[in-house]
């Protein structure tokens, strides 16, 4: 397995597949990070959500994160990022991060910073369905076509189409 | 004449017109443009275009929010459009 493994799938995240994915030998720790549907945001109850993507920009994001991680925190760091499209259900997962490295403190840093990029920078989009049968797409984090892409750079500045 | 097809994503997928995909379940629709265009001038074809399809577009501040890219990256605002092409229009993303 290579060092960077990034999906984009319309199918259910087993976390037993996700953990046979990362560990090797050298290394002694791995972070593993579900993301669930919740059932309430923003005060309305949520029944379902759906996951839309534009998987091959998606997917080069993904690895394009992981390699700023690795320039961070190591270059043997390893990753396993897998995330869903389609329609979940309250309670399905919806992320998968799994990274590993030879001590612990790298694995716990470079899951949270790919967990905040891919946030704001992954070309993933979430309909949310209401008790009350309303929808609507939850409007996210503006894109920008910036050399330095990070949310860190991106955050914060005006642009001059409005985000 | 220079054609883009633009892939629509969240919440433009929408206004698309049935039938006009630029593959499997991914709608597009068709700017067509007289002269090289720089990316942020897209923004108004691509509104005045939604809007002509009777299909409820009228809203503009979600095309200023958005992006444009292809497959590999994300596009900047200067980038100039001179041959025909595949797009994606790429509203605020939600992932995780």
């Amino acid at each position: 397995m290579s060092q960077v493994t990034c999906r984009i799938i319309d199918a259910t995240i087993e976390p037993s597949e996700v953990l046979k994915m990362v560990p090797h030998g050298s290394h002694g720790a791995e972070n593993i990070f579900l993301g669930y549907v919740r059932d309430i945001n923003l005060g309305k109850r949520v029944t379902a959500v759906a996951y839309d993507a534009f998987a091959p920009l998606a997917v080069k994001v993904f690895t394009s994160i992981c390699e700023e991680a690795r320039l961070k925190w190591g270059d043997d760091l390893k990753f396993y990022i897998v995330h869903r499209t389609g329609h979940l259900k309250v309670g399905e997962i919806s992320i998968a991060i799994a990274v590993s490295s030879r001590h612990r403190d790298e694995s716990y840093l470079a899951s949270r910073y790919v967990l905040e990029e891919i946030k704001t920078r992954a070309p993933i989009w979430k309909k949310e369905f209401y008790e009350n049968g309303e929808t609507d797409w939850v409007r996210g984090h503006a894109l920008c076509g910036h050399a330095d892409r990070s949310a860190a750079a991106c955050r914060g500045h005006v642009h001059p189409h409005g985000h | 004449m220079i054609r883009v097809h633009v892939k629509l994503f969240g919440a433009f997928r929408k206004f698309a017109v049935p039938g006009v995909q630029a593959e499997e379940q991914t709608q597009a629709i068709i700017l067509e443009l007289a002269q090289p265009t720089a990316v942020n001038e897209l923004r108004e074809h691509l509104a005045l275009k939604l809007a002509s399809l009777g299909t409820g577009f009228n809203d503009r501040g979600l095309i200023a929010e958005s992006a444009f890219a292809d497959e590999n990256s994300v596009l900047e605002d200067q980038t100039v459009i001179s041959g025909d092409t595949v797009l994606a229009i790429l509203p605020p993303v939600c992932g995780g």
